[in-house]
């Protein structure tokens, strides 16, 4: 029987993941010594650990190449289209967020707003729910400079702290979600593997309730 | 710089050559074989169609998902993004006053707009059938059986096979709450099976007998243990019924030898309103995407102005001969290729041979084309042809031909 694969997004996500892993009681060692493998071998052969950037494991989770991710809501949220989202794993937790200059009024006049985000999809479908119709630019880096450089009227961007955004003149103006890791499984594979990944998600779910309560 | 867009095929869309045409023509022809064998009758439907055949089109076919044309009135047209919609059409219309129950096939290539650089393909080879004009547990067993046999004449052994309700979820939700934005929110939930958040949400309308149905509906998933867990939860008459229905035609599939390959989900998210009963798909090892989707669509055919009940599928011929390719099981059949050169002034001598010999044995017989004999010796080494005749004064054989003394005396 091939191993069940899962794909977890590299840096912090995946040293949380490993942790919980171990909880399940899965031997880590390949993945603690891992040097320059994108492909680990846990658990005695029966689980691979795919390591990935997060939106590639959208594109691996649909296609059915990986049967199972760990990847944030906002991910999610941007690029899935058809895979199944089955538990929230408490760790990772941030939130999405309209933010503008400390003081301004982002919706105040009639003219069209600019707002620079990451997530161009995320920010068109919110504010698509408010009818509102605004000019949407994708930054790849620091989204905070382009309502600096005066590019974009706010910003649509994860924060955790709210530290860059203060740094930067910024502030809050309204909450548009909250996000966490969550375990994503491909459609075809929950039919297939079904009781392979059923039995992962049982021995995991009760060690996520305890996270969750922990935070 | 100049684009050379002539050379390329554009995004979503590919050639298919030699090996893999063949293996997928093989494909075809037994598909073709069963349905045929059950009855089913072709047609083929034009490529483009008016925008509003395909108001309530199955699958992710949104009018967004549709490649549209305009015609020289100003009409819409669209790339045919689906075979079902037109078929209903052509049942409605032209075979309006023929015998039912219809049973009808198609082979035809389809088009949907999919995400750039997705890996998806926007142009599909389709083949299926759609059985109108009967709406009992036959005719969903009929379609059923058609189904996995003829996978299984292609040599498909290892599937799974999803089947749920398409009236269910949506007859929940619509008791729940009439606000289309919130059933569309609670239809993503459950289809995604975000047991969590469906729970949260749900925790905001209430308490009543709907939002508790509708929790457990995405665990209603797996084998016959489905039914035992759905058995305290539905009280109401047409509820009931629908999982009774279920309960009937799964206790029944075991008999094709569909027991261990049948999965059920009656947590199955209708997006689109457009299955009424039975929808099935199948899933293959090792591809992300299920390769035969089918169901029953009892109002369809309504909005054509026939009310007749109908239940089909398709099956999507790429996905299947990509399957078949990967798994080694489409090798090319060894056709003992062969070359047959008429010498300078011989030249319709060769060919009429070459044709003697079509008719006497089986594989492809190639006419040599070249001046000279060395020319032809070279080609049929680069293109594996082992035997070569030559017509001239007599006939003479090169390769394993000559040892046998074969061609006609």
């Amino acid at each position: 029987m091939k191993p069940l694969r899962i794909a977890v997004a590299k840096g912090r996500l995946e040293e949380e993941t490993q942790a919980l892993l171990e909880k399940m009681g899965m031997d880590c060692s390949a993945a603690k010594d891992k040097g320059r493998k994108l492909i680990l071998p846990l658990d005695g052969g029966r689980l691979d650990l795919v390591l990935a950037k997060s939106q590639d494991i959208i594109t691996y989770v649909e296609h059915g190449v990986c049967d199972m991710g760990i990847v944030g809501k906002d991910t999610i949220m941007e690029s899935a289209q058809s895979l199944y989202e089955v538990m929230d794993l408490g760790f990772g937790r941030c939130r999405m967020i309209l933010a503008a200059g400390v003081g301004k009024d982002f919706y105040q006049g009639f003219g069209a707003k600019t707002v620079a985000s990451k997530y161009p999809n995320i920010a068109r479908g919110f504010f698509e729910s408010k009818a509102m119709d605004v000019n949407i630019v994708k930054i790849e880096g620091s989204v905070e400079l382009a309502p600096l450089l005066e590019l974009a009227d706010g910003i649509v961007d994860i924060v955790e702290t709210g530290g860059t955004l203060r740094a930067n003149g910024l502030e809050e103006k309204e909450h548009i979600a909250h996000l966490s890791a969550r375990l994503v499984v491909n459609v075809a594979g929950m039919k297939l593997r079904k009781e392979e990944i059923d039995g992962f998600i049982h021995r995991l779910r009760p060690l996520v309730t305890v996270e969750k309560g922990g935070a | 710089m100049i684009k050379k867009d002539y050379l390329s095929t554009p995004k979503g869309t590919r050639d298919i050559l030699l090996e893999e045409c063949e293996a997928q023509g093989r494909i075809e022809d037994r598909l073709k074989a069963s349905f045929q064998s059950y009855g089913y009758r072709p047609v083929i439907t034009p490529g483009i169609e008016y925008l509003d055949v395909f108001a309530e089109a199955p699958g992710n076919t949104g009018s967004e998902h549709m490649f549209k044309l305009v015609d020289n009135e100003g009409r819409i047209l669209v790339l045919r993004p689906d075979s079902t919609a037109p078929i209903a059409r052509l049942t409605a219309t032209r075979l309006k006053h023929s015998e039912k129950p219809l049973r009808l096939y198609y082979n035809q290539r389809i088009y949907r707009q999919k995400n750039l650089y997705s890996g998806h393909n926007i142009e599909t080879s389709q083949m299926g059938v759609e059985l109108i004009g009967a709406n009992t547990i036959r005719a969903d067993l009929e379609v059923l059986q058609l189904a996995t046999e003829a996978l299984e004449s292609c040599g498909l052994r290892d599937y799974r096979i999803e089947l749920g309700h398409g009236g269910l979820c949506e007859l929940l939700i619509s008791r729940l709450t009439p606000d289309e934005r919130v059933k569309e929110q609670l239809r993503q939930l459950i289809q995604a099976k975000n047991y969590p958040t469906l729970s949260d949400f749900l925790d905001t309308m209430g308490q009543g007998e709907a939002v508790r149905v509708i929790k457990a509906l995405p665990g209603l998933f797996g084998g016959g243990e489905v039914f035992r867990q759905a058995a305290g939860l539905f009280h109401d008459q047409e509820t009931k019924d629908i999982i009774e229905y279920m309960h009937a035609l799964f206790e029944m599939l075991p008999r094709f030898g569909l027991g261990e390959k049948v999965m059920l989900d009656l947590g199955f998210v209708n997006a689109n309103d457009y299955y009424t009963g039975i929808i099935f798909q199948v899933y293959l090892q090792g591809s992300g995407e299920a390769v035969l989707v089918g169901g029953r669509y009892d109002r369809l055919l309504e909005r054509f102005g026939e009310k007749l009940p109908a239940v089909g599928f398709g099956v999507n011929v790429d996905l299947l001969t990509k399957n078949r390719l990967d798994q080694g099981s489409e090798e090319p059949s060894e056709a003992p290729g062969l070359l047959v050169w008429g010498e300078p002034g011989y030249e319709i001598d060769g060919m009429k041979y070459a044709q003697s010999l079509r008719e006497s044995r089986g594989g492809a017989v190639e006419n040599g084309l070249f001046e000279n004999l060395d020319q032809c010796k070279a080609y049929a080494l680069s293109k594996r042809i082992s035997s070569i005749h030559t017509v001239g004064e007599a006939v003479r054989i090169y390769g394993p031909d000559a040892e046998k003394g074969g061609g006609p005396g």
